[in-house]
């Protein structure tokens, strides 16, 4: 691609250090588009190391060795590279416009069009016009102005509907502000879709500017503000304006309107309003009345689900307010977090979460825990001193950012950016270009909509040709014509559809999942890839202590994470931890040597304040018998070496009943080297060197298994102690191993996964030991091999690398935030249907992406709860089976309903073109036939979607996420059972006219006939492929009695009821008839049996070990051992409801061997 | 008349592709063994751009790091962010891992049987003292030295990969002169610097007070075709046990077919490929032949080997048949037995979880500097006796 670019011309602009050098580009300046193209050329110099354009500035940063270029030949090469000519720096470009001149320009950017209306404003924005890129941007910014409540920007018109309070605006002032923060349109945009095209890409990574490589004093200076006394009252208020209020950008929720079309405006409804329009022309007032109810009964109860789903998700996204403690005029306050300004001075305390992106000034032992920003579970220490530029966002230690919480020590800080310029603001705007996929039920049930209208007017088309050529009069033919299309359109479809779904939303929600677009319900139950974040979701992103080691051995803490019950275990068996002497000082010594405590207790667990690691020493303390409390009372603290740079140890010194104590905490290997003793369960001995080895293997040990290890000692001190009595003679008591544990229901949740054939991944941003320790325990991996990924960097892999890898990885590892979004997409490319859940800001945009995104609903960011399709209410990632089969349930009804449907209508359109065919009138009138489609089909059908659970449906593979809602064989069966049911009325119909000649009373015994098998039918339907009679199937269905006796009521009414039976155009019915008509419909329905019974093959063989999950993989090694529970899959005539499963050819890379 | 020949053998920088998968293995096999004397373990690598992929099969005991270990050995090897950036590159790992079965209580027997069908070959020679063919000794050492250079200040710009390769002209079997060396490394900087650092720091200290030493007829050539800019798998992928000449004789004698790094040593690759250098260069040292060269074929079910054959090229005091039943009688090549006779269990442990990894670059026999258990001439007199 060629570079056009119009002055072509490189300038220095500085050399910062060798080996670097910063230019400026011609062309580059506002055209984001052009990054790319640049840096690409530029990478090709040999020994360039990184090559950063920024249509920002212009400028290109180039860092190369500068062993092998001098900066001079360096821009000689670039040059050449671009075929670009080097201008030397003094030759200056064109000066910049002075203020008044920008201010002018900004002026004529932006005007009113129209504001008739008091509050209502209509603003034209210069380059605006055809820049859909900006769009949301452009609406976004204008919406945070304090006193809009509401903008639209539209590419298409260049302009932006304002809705603002009229008492605090004028549409012209508006106006003017709205140029303020508009700006720099170009600069907007470059900001949101450059940093978005990177993000997704896994360049550079992160907006904003490079406050972190700042020292602090330059940021203060930048942002003049006075760090001890705060900005002043008028600079809040100034920058307000300029800035708006620090909140995030809001998703827009759809208009009811749009609602209510969604569901009006699709190919069957235009069909029936056509036929409703022909009634009218021939006469047919009452029938389009009719049909056109028909029609807004349906539209009401879709938009009616689909608007409660919307709502119960604004609950649930409604959150408190956070506050923040500011310096303001030199003096404390706490406010809300909105208020807060570039420039404001905050300070940061444990437990406060972070308001706004901010710069540390200064800070002691500041730890802030990022999981929902970085996904790294541990919390990071943040210092004021500068850090590289190109640090990833995870290493920024200068920063703090919005969204994520002090867990440790104090800081101040200055904010630098706020609201949607914040990291996590970017990654609203990031998750808002994610866009979701239709679900593959809603393609179908769209592309069957369209289908039957097609066909429908084919054949209507063609009847109606027909009738004309045989001599009908035109009207009669016009007649047919509307009862085929009539009969044709299953108009309870809808309706039933988004009954099923929503009777399935409303169980979930009873049981705590939230579903939050019905199309995800559905989705859920195709599903073949669960990516599951780690922390959060399969852990519980806490610290817990989780092993001992003593001179006795290891000694397993039991128990949940934060609750004081539990237990200490050696080798499997519980032991008192107060007869245990090793085990006791250590309990002591975690518990005093420690700043955390715990603060009360609610809903049984424990309220920490403090580090998590502490808290977690301090609750194994006190699951071993211990009271903290009067422990510490007992034993007042009278001095602390604390944990500094290059000392990785705590000591406290206490004084106790006999003199004084210290105690000590820290580091193993530092630990070990303090102590000249060691407890055992009835003593002390010496540390010798074999004690030492054993605690040094031990230490490595639990390290391996992703255990944080702390080391306790103590020793008694002498009442003048010296520094030196500090830092020797202790006992060591224990190594104490903290770790994320595992839910506790994930196994099992995981083990239920595997046996519905459902792959799990996890996606981490922690390191592959934390992530395969997790994985074990999950049992992530069914044959005791684990896949894992663990990548610095995904984009250094090309897409078609990820597809393969993704297909056989069980664990992707150190993943960035932005990267998560690559392997759902990566996952997706490969034809898999991937649920994605995660509970942190960083997994949003994958949440968005993802077929079903699933937000954890407790402890989940705002965000990804916003984002995500479904919401689990109780983090329990148990909950996601339940899920999954009520997803798979969706289908297996949507099916059932589909079948009985699409049978019954096709036995109509048989029966009416058979007559015709014939040469005999309609046996049916438009009206009886809107009358079986409506009240014969729709309470049966409501029951059909009701149907319950089936034990199997969570025991086979997923269903192959290509195959269509009514496949093949499916729809081979409902043509065939049509047509028996359709013999059966036309045998009737037969008869009739032979008993009674051609009329109502002919009609009215094959009308019947049909009502009859129709109901018949019901039992078909049920059962999908196999016999109703003679296949087993356990469950029941409690709805279907009820159903089918209204059913008959409604039929008998219709044939025996007389001013019923004559607005329906029927004639009374001899007892006689009435039994050729039951016999009409029962001889049918035993066809139908009968070739159930004998087509019937046996159950699919499932997949023998149905090891490999769905379409993928599995390398073809022998499971070693590991067998896994899959063998239980079910075996006999269970199978499936219907649907055949075929499967992708596997692809197995099976390693390189 | 006398008889002239050249004879050519290669060797490479650690960091050389094939070089770097082998390290990894055996940087693995150490790890699972530091934490489990008894652990099997199998590993493999391949390298390619910024992805390393690597397998383990493992039973052991306890957890071993796996990205942890591969990760440390990128940045021990000597690579950074420029070629392959130990912190931020690509790991796939396809580990398994069991917890011991059945097999462990039988490995300790001395009769275990040979799990595998194996032919392995042992070789020595008294051309050096260490027993070893010049010219893969010369071309080991060049390669040691390079490493050494990489990353100091003394040869900046020298990346830890390279190939070297080096001619010897024989006259009458005896190695005579050094004919060629050639050198191909990726070093980023001055042609000059380069060529006159290889001859003052790596070429001079090694031939100095050496017999066999260039000449003025000597070629040294030096990134005849330039360097490449880009050192490692970036270059050229790499793949595990594709050095296997460079592993042990430099082409001078036969070599078994399996790789020898990543193996635990229960595998007969690994472990009979010990033991047949140890008994041809006990051979040698003992003067029963100035070349010796030892196949052991090993048949699955079978502690014992089907096949132990010495042959001696016509420069040894006995005729193979002869010795090949001494060195039989002599020396017990049961797969168990040679293990633990030469400790390849626990010396991971014993020398701090740095072992294997350490015979990966610079050959795995004929190793002076790392005091290898089948280096040791410990059945000279033995054999002497036995031949007397």
């Amino acid at each position: 691609m060629a570079v056009e670019i119009g002055t072509r011309e490189l300038t220095i602009r500085a050399a910062p250090a060798p080996g670097r050098v910063r230019l400026s580009v011609g062309g580059l300046l506002r055209r984001p588009e052009r990054e790319a193209t640049v840096e690409t050329a530029l990478a090709r110099i040999p020994n360039v190391e990184q090559v950063r354009a920024s249509s920002l500035t212009g400028n290109v940063l180039i860092v190369f060795d500068p062993g092998a270029w001098t900066t001079s030949d360096l821009v000689e090469a670039a040059a050449r590279e671009l075929r670009y000519t080097v201008r030397t720096a003094d030759e200056s470009p064109a000066e910049p416009l002075s203020p008044t001149e920008a201010d002018a320009r900004r002026q004529r950017a932006v005007r009113v069009v129209w504001d008739k209306v008091p509050g209502r404003a209509r603003i034209a924005v210069a380059g605006l016009r055809s820049r859909k890129d900006v769009e949301a941007s452009v609406a976004r910014v204008v919406g945070a102005i304090d006193g809009v409540v509401e903008a639209s920007a539209s590419a298409l018109t260049g302009n932006v509907l304002v809705r603002f309070d009229p008492a605090r605006w004028t549409a012209d002032r508006l106006a003017a502000t709205c140029a303020d923060a508009l700006a720099d349109l170009d600069r907007l945009a470059s900001h949101v879709r450059t940093d978005v095209k990177q993000r997704l890409n896994g360049t550079a990574a992160v907006p904003g500017q490079d406050w972190h490589h700042q020292p602090a004093e330059t940021v203060i200076d930048e942002l003049q503000v006075d760090p001890d006394a705060g900005l002043d009252l008028a600079a809040v208020a100034s920058r307000r304006a300029t800035h708006g209020l620090n909140r995030m950008p809001e998703p827009v929720e759809p208009s009811l309107l749009k609602t209510v079309l969604d569901q009006v405006v699709n190919a069957p409804t235009a069909l029936l309003l056509a036929g409703a329009a022909v009634s009218v022309a021939t006469g047919g007032v009452f029938d389009a009345a009719l049909i056109v109810g028909v029609i807004v009964v349906n539209a009401g109860v879709g938009a009616t689900t689909e608007r409660s789903g919307q709502r119960a998700i604004a609950t649930l996204r409604r959150t408190t307010a956070i506050r923040a403690r500011v310096r303001r005029d030199g003096a404390e306050d706490a406010v809300d977090a909105e208020e807060l300004v570039p420039g404001d001075v905050i300070q940061l305390l444990p437990g406060d979460p972070v308001p706004a992106d901010a710069r540390v000034i200064s800070a002691h032992r500041l730890q802030v825990e990022e999981s929902a920003l970085t996904g790294e579970s541990r919390p990071v220490e943040k210092w004021e001193q500068v850090v590289s530029a190109d640090a990833p966002l995870g290493d920024r230690r200068s920063m703090v950012f919005r969204g994520t919480t002090v867990v440790g020590g104090r800081a101040s800080a200055v904010v630098v950016e706020t609201g949607a310029t914040t990291q996590i603001g970017a990654l609203h705007l990031l998750a808002a270009e994610a866009e979701a996929p239709p679900t593959p039920m809603e393609r179908d049930l769209d592309t069957i909509g369209k289908g039957l209208a097609i066909g429908a007017t084919a054949v209507c088309g063609a009847i109606l040709g027909v009738g004309i050529l045989r001599g009908f009069p035109l009207r009669y033919g016009l007649e047919i014509a509307v009862s085929l299309g009539v009969a044709a359109i299953p108009e309870g479809l809808p309706t039933l559809a988004t009954s099923v779904l929503a009777f399935a939303s409303g169980r979930m929600r009873k049981k705590g999942t939230l579903i939050r677009t019905l199309g995800a319900a559905e989705a859920l139950g195709s599903v073949t890839v669960v990516c599951a974040d780690k922390t959060g979701t399969l852990t519980e992103n806490r610290m817990a202590a989780r092993e001992l080691f003593t001179a006795s051995g290891p000694v397993a803490i039991t128990g949940p994470a934060l609750s004081p019950s539990g237990s200490f275990e050696l080798h499997g068996k519980a032991i008192d931890p107060n007869l245990d002497r090793a085990v006791r000082s250590s309990l002591w010594v975690g518990a005093l040597c420690s700043d955390a405590e715990v603060e009360g207790l609610r809903d049984g667990e424990m309220i920490l304040d403090g580090s998590a690691t502490e808290g977690s020493i301090v609750i194994a303390a006190i699951k071993g018998g211990l009271d903290p409390d009067t422990l510490r009372a007992a034993h007042p603290r009278i001095d602390l070496r604390d944990r500094s740079d290059g000392r990785r140890h705590m000591i406290t010194v206490h004084r106790g009943e006999h003199g004084l104590l210290a105690m000590l905490k820290g580091a193993p290997d530092e630990v070990l080297t303090m102590c000249s003793r060691v407890d055992l369960a009835n003593g002390v001995t010496a540390l010798d060197d074999e004690l030492q080895t054993k605690f040094a293997d031990h230490n490595a040990q639990m390290a391996n298994r992703a255990m944080r290890v702390l080391a306790l000692a103590h020793r008694s001190l002498p009442a003048e102690y010296t520094e030196d009595d500090l830092v020797s003679g202790y006992t060591l008591s224990g190594l104490i191993g903290l770790v994320d544990p595992v839910r506790p229901a994930a196994p099992a949740a995981i083990k239920a996964l595997h046996r519905a054939g459902i792959r799990t991944v996890m996606i981490t941003g922690d390191q592959a030991l934390t992530a395969t320790a997790v994985a074990r325990e999950l049992g992530l991996s069914r044959r005791g091999q684990l896949n894992v990924l663990e990548a610095g960097d995904l984009s250094a892999l090309d897409g078609e690398a990820l597809r393969g890898l993704v297909r056989d990885v069980n664990i992707f590892a150190r993943v960035a935030p932005e990267m998560k979004l690559a392997v759902v997409r990566a996952i997706q490319a490969n034809g898999e249907v991937a649920a994605m859940t995660g509970d942190g800001v960083n997994d949003a945009p994958a949440l968005r992406a993802a077929d079903v995104g699933v937000a954890m609903g407790q402890r989940g960011s705002e965000l990804a709860r916003g984002l995500a399709d479904v919401v689990l209410s109780t983090d329990d990632f148990a909950q996601m089976v339940d899920a999954v089969e009520e997803g798979r349930l969706v289908r297996a009804n949507v099916q059932r309903v589909l079948h009985y449907l699409l049978s019954t209508n096709a036995s109509e359109i048989w029966v009416v073109a058979g007559a015709v065919a014939f040469g005999l009138p309609s046996p049916l009138t438009p009206l009886q036939l809107l009358w079986l489609n409506l009240v014969t089909d729709l309470a049966p059908g409501l029951a059909l979607a009701l149907e319950p659970r089936d034990p199997e449906l969570m025991g086979q593979p997923p269903r192959d996420p290509k195959e269509k809602i009514v496949p093949g064989p499916m729809l081979r069966r409902i043509l065939a059972e049509s047509a028996a049911i359709a013999g059966g009325a036309l045998g009737v119909y037969a008869i009739g006219i032979s008993r009674y000649g051609i009329g109502p009373a002919a009609q009215s015994m094959a009308f019947a006939s049909l009502l009859g098998s129709q109901l018949l039918h019901v039992g078909w339907a049920r059962a999908g492929e196999r016999p109703a009679l003679t296949g087993s199937h356990g469950r029941k269905n409690p709805y279907l009695p009820g159903a089918m006796g209204l059913s008959v009521a409604l039929q008998g009414a219709a044939l025996f009821f007389p001013p019923l039976r004559a607005a329906l155009g029927g004639a009374p019915l001899a007892l006689a008839d009435v039994g050729i008509a039951l016999a009409g419909a029962a001889l049918p329905s035993i066809a139908i049996e009968l070739s159930r019974f004998l087509g019937r093959h046996e159950p699919r063989a499932l997949p023998a070990p149905a090891d490999s999950p769905a379409p993928a993989v599995a390398s073809e090694r022998t499971p070693r051992g590991a067998q896994s529970d899959d063998a239980r899959l079910p075996s006999g005539e269970a199978a499936s409801d219907s649907l055949p499963v075929s499967r992708h050819a596997s692809v197995a890379p099976g390693g390189a061997r | 008349m006398s008889e002239h020949r050249r004879f050519t053998s290669s060797s490479v920088l650690r960091g050389h592709p094939d070089k770097l998968c082998d390290r990894i293995s055996d940087a693995l096999v150490d790890a699972h063994l530091t934490v489990d004397t008894r652990a099997r373990i199998r590993a493999e690598a391949a390298a390619a751009g910024q992805v390393i992929f690597v397998t383990t099969d493992a039973e052991l005991e306890g957890e071993v790091d796996v990205n942890g270990v591969v990760r440390r050995t990128l940045l021990e090897t000597g690579y950074n962010r420029q070629d392959l950036d130990p912190e931020r590159c690509t790991i796939l790992t396809q580990s398994s891992v069991m917890t011991p079965p059945w097999a462990r209580e039988r490995q300790d027997a001395d009769e275990q049987p040979a799990g595998e069908q194996t032919t392995v070959f042992g070789y020595a020679c008294a051309e050096t003292p260490e027993l070893m063919p010049l010219p893969i000794r010369v071309a080991q050492q060049i390669a040691g030295r390079l490493d050494e250079l990489v990353g100091t200040a003394k040869l900046p710009g020298l990346a830890p990969d390279g190939s070297i390769q080096v001619t010897v002209e024989y006259v009458d079997d005896q190695p005579a002169r050094i004919d060629a060396v050639v050198l191909q490394v990726v070093h980023r900087g001055s042609q000059s610097d380069l060529r006159s650092a290889v001859e003052s720091l790596v070429l001079g200290p090694l031939f100095d007070g050496q017999a066999v030493r260039p000449d003025r007829q000597t070629r040294i050539v030096v990134n005849a075709e330039g360097s490449s800019g880009v050192a490692g798998p970036g270059r050229n992928a790499g793949h595990t046990g594709r050095k296997q000449a460079a592993d042990t004789y430099g082409g001078a004698a036969r070599h078994g077919d399996g790789a020898l790094s990543g193996k635990d040593p229960s595998r007969l690759d690994r472990c009979a490929a010990y033991a047949a250098r140890h008994a041809a260069a006990n051979v040698v040292a003992a003067g029963l032949a100035t070349e010796c060269e030892l196949m052991l074929s090993y048949a699955i079910g079978e502690a014992e080997p089907v096949t132990v054959y010495a042959r001696t090229f016509g420069r040894g005091r006995l005729p193979n048949e002869r010795l090949s039943a001494i060195v039989r009688e002599q020396f017990d090549f049961r797969p168990a037995v040679i293990a633990k006779r030469f400790n390849l269990w626990t010396l991971p442990r014993q020398r701090g979880g740095r072992f294997y990894r350490l015979l990966a670059s610079g050959g795995q026999v004929g190793r002076p500097d790392l005091d290898l258990p089948w280096e040791r001439p410990d059945m000279v007199e033995a054999l002497q006796r036995a031949a007397d």
